[in-house]
């Protein structure tokens, strides 16, 4: 049985959404010597130039970059630049993983990571459903958030435990039903505790990997996890897997 | 980056760079002459299990099946050479070893099956091509077993093909084997890649040979598919996709059941399979009681490379087929909006 209306000029394979969260407040223009925001624009340029890439990620995933400092942004391929999440349209900011340009990012503001997540949840489960009605074969899609600090409101007030329940109840509800998986991945001085309110089982640190490692990490565990497996199981994967990327990166630090 | 690493006689290599990642490991470059990478398990669940399993697999390479399977040019086995650590570290230890580096003689299996990194990387490769693959991966798995080795984790990422269809394998240190009393259990599966028997079942259960076999057949469609998964479509009976796994266990496979999956129009015709093949595939994949063994797929497939058995289309030289098929099941899938072997781009003149 055949179907009209979905050659999406993409092969016949499966498809992923993926949503990347990237951090860009005013932590990451820190130290100012070597800005952490510089060393992942030019992690994020060499991974999507694609040397790095699986030739089975690049049929596969599709990707969106939200960006969260005091605003919310998206990467819009189109314009290829970051536009104001209330102009998102969620079938024009997912891009095939080969063809992201990814924009250069500032840093400067604060950390409004639960409404990023918010924006981010709303896109996502718009993308899956469209896929699923032109009956592409779509697997689970995933959410990473890349941060080095702690969530803030717009008034750049810490979020404590009941303002992120909200927004974890949702993360978690989505899970459970199959949504999505969401996974939160901390760096340097990010608040590990506050961010495990969010996402308690599903937050891990690499304080110190570099950014085109931990890029590595988000899609190569993103394809190698099972879709079907429950979403604390898949946590439980990538948590070890960060564990073992943690210790390779120490062994070869240690050793020079 | 510097990372130095000690063989258990003290020779030691000087790693380069990180060229892979897996879920229990990472591959480096080796400073070295010789075509050699390095696998490094970091924290393996039970230290003590992958040192023997590494050095058993290292002492079998001199016995006379392993002798076999290592046997020819390029080598088709990525074999555990030397176990090694990484220097400064409890000199018992065992964190990985020395093999062979396929990128010398091969490219990723993976690039043969997307028709777009085909075309670039592997731009002479036809449907002949993969063919030969298919019978070159059948051959040597059906060597594999009858040597008592179990694959397990059957899949493009633990395989390497070239330009002319020659395959080879890694990752050999997941292997099932045994050796003298012991036995080395297979442990890994991978999504899309796992026997309806195997599916759902509780993690660790070993693998065997007929699980191999499954993840062969699906392997072989999709060379000779131009990259679709047997089990590839939509559920017709409407409700959400969940993956290729999710297909298998309800049986949703279009060889199958032509009404049990929605796929796109420009998939390759179904009917572009010799008969023989067909049936192999309907028997791989209807049940494990019916399912053809390594070798017999390798019978299958050597006999649709017999002289007379393939046709080069008249339109376009890169579309070729079996005879079986009296016109170009290629030139009928690029008249539906897709030609998985366009011709070659002319020179503008
Ligand atoms: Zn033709």
């Amino acid at each position: 049985m055949s179907l009209e209306g979905i050659e999406l000029g993409q092969g016949y394979g499966e498809r992923q959404p993926v949503v990347l969260l990237l951090d860009t407040s005013a932590s990451m223009g820190r130290p100012v010597e070597h800005p952490r925001i510089d060393e992942l624009n030019e992690a994020l340029a060499r991974w999507f130039d694609g040397i790095r890439a699986r030739e089975r990620l690049r049929t596969r995933m599709e990707v969106c970059l939200i960006t969260f400092d005091s605003e919310v942004r998206v990467h819009d391929p189109g314009p290829g630049r970051l536009v104001p999440v209330e102009e998102a349209d969620a079938d024009r900011v997912f891009v095939p993983v080969r063809e992201l340009r990814p924009p250069t990012l500032r840093a400067g503001g604060l950390t409004r990571l639960t409404d990023a997540v918010e924006a981010a949840l709303g896109l996502v489960r718009s993308r899956h459903r469209t896929l699923q009605q032109q009956r592409v074969p779509v697997r689970r899609p995933f959410v990473w958030v890349l941060t080095d600090g702690a969530p803030s409101d717009a008034q750049g007030r810490p979020l404590d435990t009941p303002a992120l329940a909200d927004t974890a109840a949702k993360v978690r509800r989505g899970e459970e039903d199959r949504e999505w998986v969401f996974q939160v991945i901390g760096v340097r001085d990010a608040d590990l505790p506050t961010l495990r309110v969010l996402a308690p089982k599903a937050t891990s640190s690499l304080a110190h990997l570099d950014f085109g490692r931990i890029i590595d990490l988000f899609f190569h565990s993103t394809d190698d996890s099972s879709p079907d497996l429950a979403a604390d199981v898949i946590h439980a994967q990538i948590e070890e897997r960060a564990a073992k990327q943690a210790r390779m990166e120490r062994l070869e630090r240690d050793l020079l | 980056m510097a990372l130095t690493v000690v063989s258990g006689n003290g020779r030691t290599w000087r790693l380069t760079e990180q060229i892979g990642s897996g879920s229990e490991g990472f591959v480096y470059g080796v400073d070295d002459t010789r075509p050699l990478v390095a696998k490094l398990v970091p924290d393996p669940p039970d230290p003590e299990a992958f040192r023997r399993r590494v050095a058993r697999l290292v002492r079998q390479r001199r016995e006379p099946r392993t002798v076999v399977l290592l046997s020819g040019t390029p080598v088709r086995l990525s074999w555990p050479l030397v176990p090694i650590r990484t220097a400064g570290g409890d000199p018992e230890r065992v964190d990985g070893y020395v093999m062979t580096d396929m990128r010398h003689a091969y490219q990723p299996f993976g690039h043969l099956l997307d028709p777009h990194v085909r075309r670039a990387l592997l731009p002479g490769a036809t449907w002949a091509t993969a063919l030969r693959a298919a019978l070159a991966l059948a051959r040597l798995l059906a060597q594999v077993h009858a040597e008592g080795y179990v694959v397990g984790d059957l899949k493009p990422d633990n395989l390497w093909v070239d330009g002319t269809g020659r395959v080879g394998m890694a990752d050999v240190d997941s292997w099932q084997f045994t050796d003298g009393p012991d036995t080395f259990a297979g442990r890994m599966r991978t999504p899309g890649y796992t026997a309806p028997e195997r599916i759902g079942v509780p993690p660790g259960t070993p693998p065997d040979s007929a699980s191999d076999d499954f993840a062969l057949a699906v392997l072989v469609h999709q060379l000779l598919v131009a990259g679709l998964h047997p089990f590839a479509g939509h559920p017709a009976e409407g409700g959400d996709y969940v993956s290729y796994d999710d297909n298998v266990v309800h049986g949703r496979c279009r060889l199958l059941d032509r009404t049990s999956v929605l796929l796109p129009r420009s998939v390759p015709p179904a009917d572009l399979l010799p008969r023989p093949l067909a049936e192999g595939f309907r028997a791989a994949f209807a049940g494990a009681g019916s399912r053809p063994q390594a070798a017999g797929w390798a019978g299958l497939l050597a006999a649709e490379l017999a002289p007379g058995r393939l046709k080069v289309c008249a339109a376009n030289d890169r579309h070729v087929h079996t005879v079986e098929r009296p016109w170009c099941p290629w030139c009928d899938q690029a008249g539906r909006g897709c030609d998985s072997y366009p011709p070659e781009p002319r020179e503008e003149a």
